[in-house]
């Protein structure tokens, strides 16, 4: 599934907050978005977008530095059980990637599932230029910030260019490089990966709700983390690409009134007509 | 309740109990009443709260027809009349024909009819009254502080977006449908579990069977329609924008989600009708019912396929062609179950010895109603008829012919069937075949000008309509008045009946249905000693009835 979406322009963040907000209800505002199409976009951001790719399985091969300067694949950091979020971002970057890190941590204390328990977490910086010593720099900030001891799996990695290009077109991630002042632009979002690594949702802006993120932990999961009744919660949210969030979802909702009522009709039916059989007096 | 023990023991009879005193002498107090979980009080306590609404949603029905005895304005303004006949719709549907049947002859019937001496939940069965008296008030309370102008169906996206107050109303409906479940709930373990010994499924009597079908209609459809009107109530305060396409809703799941309770709520009108029909019927024409377990099967038949016809209310909001056709041949099929029935009421009849009392009037007037309303309704199903009368007078008088024609002459059936019974005293017999015939000539005269109109293409809930259509109206509105005397007539001879009316044996109409094998008024406890045994099938008449029953020990 490839669906388009426009980017948020870093000097824009403040308006994405206020638009995020409003747009925390189904249906709510989708119209902004329409404002911002590619062709009135100034020429550093023409070129910066998501486009979704759903279901695509991220390289597995891809050859990176962990913050301990080791040499790793990304294979390695899956563990095949949890879900991953991915982010990407750089670690110069003077405002967007630390918006959207600080609003991931803030989601990460308040989500309910312990980073390394339900799920894993792993940034990539888009930047050639950035080196193990700053990704661990920034390592320690991000897990000090969530209350996390050191050994916690949220890797930092850099990479050569080509390699992290590779990822950042496996899902959909494009940004461009801006000579004139030195930064990149880039959208800002955050990708929720299944345990095989193949991308399941993305969530965008720079401040997660909670609800947002544990529901896509826990379609990403696949039944592996949260417990059965966030199962049956989570069908009565999904997911909606007009507003990008997890809307109350009224199919879902009637659906599971219509078991619970279908189901207690059926036992009490079924118990009753059960019984009168046995006692032989339907004749 | 208060102590039938005697002062003077030594009169007693040999159990040390005086006689057992009638239900409606057992207690005075307006509080013996008021907390009272008797089954039959409470149906009396139903019974005059119905007829309470149905007298509002009838003046309603009227002031809508003298509206329409001219063409444009005649004594109320537009926005007067759209909030008239919506009234006019949900005090009629939510207020009196959903509850009518199983609240009171249902309450009142049920218990004694498979020998208990009360429903199974007896607090909870008061619990449903007083849900409906606040629902009802509810309701009625929105109603009169500016009122709803949607239409009895509220359909979205207007009613999300209308100015007037229609959250009240459809909070107050979801109240109701909370008391429709729980009487459902009541009559479907009262079936189960307390039924006398010997009394097995097919020695029933078919009123037990009916309400026992459309008690499980009751329970599995009425919380499809709490949820539609409370999410709709919400919309409406909220602007949540589930049915408003506006704010990214979907009108057309409202339309299913209605239409899914309110075809079945159709059964849930008629089936209890049907039920009370099959009893007059065998009674006043002394003989057996003529296939009863056809009649039983017919039941569960139409209370199955109704909830699977909802679409044919639907042809018209862009349904595909496919779904159409599936939902037309399905609607055929409930023609199929109501003939089943009609045939053999009408097998009943024949050959036997016709006892051609007021009860027996009305189910005159309910066979001719039920098949020509049948017929439309078949006529209706299909989707190259239906587009043209869609929403014309047509199907108005289609619809009434089922729920006034067909549920509302059995109402009367099974009211002065069952009036000896309830209160002890008898309704003169020539007042009420005469309230029978205004009633029954009423609704003709009242009604097939309306299918008349539809068909010449006069749109329904239009305020003003085009001149051609006036005398086809002013001969409606005649039979509305018609109607109107009917009804009146009835409850003037009903209410000095019950002060003035002979008194009652215990079987004046010499049924042989087991709710008359008990005093008329019955006891409190419904039957004296232990707990009854009947030995014969219910409706026999033709074969000598075995000698008196025994009671088991």
């Amino acid at each position: 599934m490839h669906r388009r979406i426009s980017d948020i322009r870093p000097l824009f963040v403040a308006a994405l907050l206020v638009a995020t907000a409003a747009s925390a209800l189904p249906g709510g505002a989708s119209a902004p978005r329409e404002l911002t199409e590619e062709a009135t976009r100034p020429p550093a951001l023409r070129g910066v977008d998501v486009e979704e790719h759903l279901g695509e399985q991220v390289p597995l091969d891809l050859a990176l530095t962990d913050e301990e300067g080791r040499a790793v694949t990304l294979g390695q950091l899956l563990p095949g059980n949890t879900p991953v979020v991915l982010t990407l971002v750089y670690y110069r970057c003077p405002m967007l990637c630390n918006l959207v890190l600080n609003g991931l941590v803030r989601s990460m204390r308040d989500v309910g599932m312990t980073l390394g328990e339900g799920y894993r977490a792993v940034t990539v910086s888009i930047d050639p230029l950035d080196t193990p010593l700053k990704s661990q720099q920034r390592r320690r900030h991000h897990l000090q910030a969530l209350g996390m001891p050191e050994r916690a799996p949220w890797s930092f990695l850099t990479g050569p260019d080509e390699q992290v290009k590779r990822l950042a077109d496996a899902v959909g991630f494009r940004y461009t490089y801006d000579a004139s002042t030195q930064q990149y632009a880039h959208p800002a979002v955050a990708m929720v990966l299944t345990p095989e690594g193949k991308v399941s949702r993305y969530l965008y802006g720079a401040d997660f709700p909670q609800r947002d993120l544990r529901l896509a932990l826990i379609e990403a999961g696949q039944g592996k983390v949260g417990t059965s009744f966030e199962r049956v919660i989570l069908s009565c949210f999904k997911y909606d690409p007009a507003t990008k969030r997890y809307g109350f979802y009224i199919f879902g909702f009637l659906r599971l009134g219509a078991l619970v009522v279908f189901g207690a009709l059926a036992t009490l039916l079924g118990v009753s007509w059960w019984r009168e059989f046995k006692k032989g007096s339907v004749a | 309740m208060s102590q039938s023990a005697s002062s003077n023991p030594a009169a007693a009879p040999a159990e040390g109990h005086a006689p057992h005193k009638s239900y409606l002498t057992d207690g005075t107090t307006v509080r013996s009443w008021l907390l009272s979980v008797d089954h039959k009080r409470i149906a009396i306590m139903y019974l005059v709260l119905i007829l309470l609404a149905f007298l509002v949603g009838g003046i309603f029905a009227l002031l809508v027809r003298i509206e329409h005895l001219s063409p444009g304005p005649t004594i109320m303004d537009a926005m007067t009349y759209n909030r008239v006949f919506t009234l006019h719709g949900v005090v009629m549907v939510f207020l009196f024909l959903v509850p009518a049947v199983p609240s009171i002859f249902g309450n009142f019937l049920l218990p004694i009819m498979v020998g208990a001496k009360d429903v199974a939940f007896p607090r909870l069965n008061l619990l449903s009254l007083y849900l409906w008296i606040f629902g009802a008030g509810l309701a009625l309370w929105g109603m009169i502080n500016g009122g709803a102008d949607t239409g009895w169906t509220f359909y979205t996206p207007y009613s999300t977006t209308t100015t007037t107050t229609v959250a009240p109303i459809l909070v107050g409906v979801f109240i109701l449908g909370m008391g429709g479940i729980l009487t459902g709930l009541n009559f479907i373990v009262t079936v189960h579990t307390m039924r006398a010994p010997g009394i097995t499924w097919f020695k029933l009597p078919l009123f037990v069977w009916a309400s026992y079908g459309t008690a499980v209609v009751q329970v599995l459809a009425t919380p499809v329609i709490g949820l539609v009107v409370l999410l709709t109530a919400a919309d409406n305060t909220f602007h949540i924008g589930l049915f408003d396409p506006a704010r990214g809703g979907d009108p057309v799941l409202f339309q299913h989600l209605f239409w899914f309770y309110s075809h079945p709520a159709v059964y849930i009108m008629v089936l209890p009708a049907f039920g009370i029909i099959s009893e007059v019927v065998s009674a006043f024409s002394r003989k057996n019912i003529f296939g009863y377990r056809m009649i039983a099967y017919s039941t569960l038949g139409i209370a199955f396929v109704g909830f699977f016809v909802w679409g044919h209310h639907m042809f018209v909001s862009g349904e595909s062609t496919l779904d159409a056709g599936i939902f037309s041949v399905i609607t055929m099929l409930v023609g199929v179950f109501t003939a089943i029935k009609v045939f053999n009421w009408v097998g009943t009849v024949y050959g036997g010895a016709v006892d051609f009392k007021t009860p027996f009037a009305y189910f005159c007037g309910f066979l001719f109603f039920v098949v020509f309303g049948g017929m439309t309704g078949t006529a209706l199903g299909v989707v190259s008829l239906d587009v043209h009368w869609h929403d014309t007078y047509f199907v108005v008088a289609h619809f009434h012919f089922i729920m006034v024609g067909a549920a509302m002459m059995a109402f009367l059936a099974g009211l002065h069937y069952w009036f000896p019974k309830m209160f002890g005293r008898m309704y003169h017999e020539g007042w009420g075949l005469t309230g029978a015939t205004l009633i029954t000539l009423g609704f003709i005269v009242t009604f097939v000008p309306q299918f008349l109109a539809g068909n010449y293409g006069m749109p329904r809930r239009y305020y003003e309509y085009p001149e051609q259509y006036q005398a086809l109206n002013v001969i409606s509105t005649l039979g509305a008045l018609m109607l109107f005397t009917g009804f009146f007539t009835i409850l003037c001879y009903l209410i000095y009946a019950l002060r003035h009316g002979k008194l009652a044996t215990s079987n004046p109409w010499d049924s042989h249905g087991y709710e008359w094998r008990t005093a008329s008024p019955p006891t409190t406890h419904n039957f004296d000693g232990p707990q009854p045994f009947f030995p014969e099938e219910p409706h026999l008449y033709t074969t000598k009835p075995a000698p008196e029953a025994q009671h088991a020990v």
